[in-house]
């Protein structure tokens, strides 16, 4: 609500009142006046910070998102890819040596999720 | 004249002498071409030869001319390891050489058959000729007999030479001539195994990335490419090191592995060119066959060892998350500080009113926990693929050391 919502329909008490306003204003100054410019500007300011940066830093969170993701998730299919196509069925690696194989393969594929850290950031 | 075209079919033909390879078999009498048109020419087999106890086979073939047998060009072939058998090689060569009765015998048995196709035709012009082990064979009984030979992909024979032949290799080679001729594919491990002290080899130019039984094996798609005058497409290349070829092998299996296995290459050729290594027959046999096994050894080493670059891509994907929401954040910050009005303290509150912050937006700690992961994971391929490659260095000194002391030395 403005200050001039506030009149009378009454046209005296309107120019009472207008004119009322207009001291005020006088007697405020300037400055005064410019402060109460001020103070709207940086509202209006602070309302599009608002609205600009937390778009901003999602679309860099999100893109860092997918171009990590693509670039673990192809590459922990290549790893997936080298270890389950390791042929061990060899004469030369045989017994003991094959199973120590056998068994180093296995464990690095009980354990390859190397997504984990892209996965966790949020949208 | 023979093209070396004829000689490739010939050599190809000689495995055909092997029941366990074509039945019936290539026996006496029995005609092939060699060479295409306008360079075909028609042979017939004279005589043959198959020890299936230590597996050598051999023919002899004359060419036919206005369809008569022409006894006075006599072309003796000494066949290689039956293909169809290499995928278990080591198996062979122990079977082979592992047994003193049959040891050296496919040296005894060549030198036996061409000296009695020898005497069955006196007067006669002889060459050999022969692929892969065959070409071995040829080469060595052809200089042993002051013979030419036209050969494919086959080791050098000199440390297996008698004074005598290697002293008229010398005074051939002095003179200008070359009196044995070895096409050796650039990339053909088995060709290239030892250094070509008999000044045979005459390198012939492939692709790199092609399996390693390409480069060796002759016939359609093989290790030889011809030119429409029945030469051999290619030939008078510069020729690699052993470290090269085994690491063009490998590479073919897992692109960069190669150069990641260097130090073990090295070894690995240095092992193979080991002068103890290569005296005696069994080394030489073995030699030649427990290369192929150590190189599917290390395309397992390899193999395995080409997860490391894929982690290492994991490991840098992963190490740019947080500095790039940081970049981000301090991007949409500076934006920010563009517009009138807006002070630090407002970017802050908003940031923090909004949630905005790196550590809200991802969990470090699982970040840091996947470098943890794929650092560990590196370690063990890198370990399981240098345990292999160790073992191969290992079972090639055992090898060398076993062959040592079987032939005495």
């Amino acid at each position: 609500m403005t200050e001039l919502d506030t009149y009378s329909n009454d046209p005296f008490e309107f120019v009472h009142a207008f004119f009322d306003a207009v001291n005020r204003e006088v007697e405020m100054g300037i400055p005064g006046v410019q402060e109460l410019l001020e103070g709207q500007i940086h509202g209006v300011a602070v309302g599009l910070l608002h609205s600009m940066l937390p778009p901003l830093v999602h679309a860099n969170i999100a893109a860092v998102k997918i171009s990590e993701s693509a670039s673990v998730i192809g590459n922990s299919g290549a790893i997936a890819f080298a270890l389950g196509t390791a042929d061990v069925g060899n004469s030369v690696v045989a017994g003991a040596v094959a199973d120590k194989v056998r068994d180093g393969i296995d464990d690095l594929r009980s354990d390859a999720d190397y997504a984990r850290g892209v996965n966790s950031i949020a949208w | 004249m023979t093209t070396a075209e004829e000689y490739l079919d010939m050599a190809n033909q000689a495995y055909a002498v092997d029941p366990l390879r074509q039945r019936p078999s290539l026996m006496v009498g029995k005609m092939f071409s060699a060479g295409t048109s306008p360079h075909e020419q028609l042979y017939q087999v004279i005589d043959t030869e198959d020890n299936p106890v230590n597996g050598f086979q051999a023919m002899a073939v004359v060419p036919v001319l206005n369809g008569v047998p022409d006894m006075s060009q006599i072309i003796v072939t000494y066949a290689g390891t039956n293909p169809d058998h290499r995928a278990d090689v080591l198996a062979d060569v122990e079977s082979v050489v592992g047994n003193q009765q049959v040891l050296g015998s496919q040296i005894d048995d060549a030198q036996r058959f061409a000296d009695s196709v020898r005497r069955a035709n006196p007067g006669a012009s002889i060459t050999t000729s022969g692929h892969s082990l065959g070409a071995f064979l040829a080469m060595l009984v052809a200089a042993e007999h002051r013979w030419k030979s036209t050969t494919f992909n086959g080791p050098d024979p000199w440390e297996k030479l008698s004074p005598e032949a290697k002293a008229w290799l010398q005074s051939e080679l002095a003179a200008g001539n070359k009196p044995l001729h070895n096409y050796v594919n650039e990339w053909d491990l088995i060709g290239n195994l030892y250094l070509d002290r008999t000044g045979a080899a005459d390198y012939v130019s492939d692709r790199p990335g092609r399996s390693a039984l390409d480069y060796h094996d002759i016939g359609k798609n093989g290790a030889f490419r011809l030119n429409p005058d029945g030469s051999i497409a290619g030939a008078g290349a510069k020729g690699h090191s052993l470290e090269d070829i085994i690491g063009n092998i490998v590479d073919t299996f897992a692109p960069g592995a190669g150069k990641a296995l260097g130090p073990g290459l090295t070894g690995l050729a240095g092992s193979l060119r080991n002068p103890t290594f290569m005296n005696g027959v069994a080394k030489n046999v073995s030699g030649l066959m427990v290369a192929v096994n150590t190189v599917s050894a290390l395309v397992l080493a390899a193999s395995i060892g080409s997860a490391v670059e894929p982690l290492l891509e994991v490991k840098r994907a992963n190490g740019r998350i947080i500095p790039r929401m940081h970049e981000g954040l301090l991007a949409a910050k500076n934006a920010a500080s563009m517009l009138p009005y807006v002070t630090t303290e407002d970017i802050e509150a908003c940031i923090e009113a909004h949630r905005l912050l790196v550590r809200q937006n991802v969990d470090e700690e699982a970040v840091a926990d996947v470098d943890r992961l794929v650092d560990e994971h590196i370690a063990k391929v890198s370990a399981i693929s240098e345990g292999i490659s160790r073992t191969v260095l290992h079972s090639l000194e055992q090898d060398a050391q076993w062959a040592s002391a079987f032939a005495g030395h």
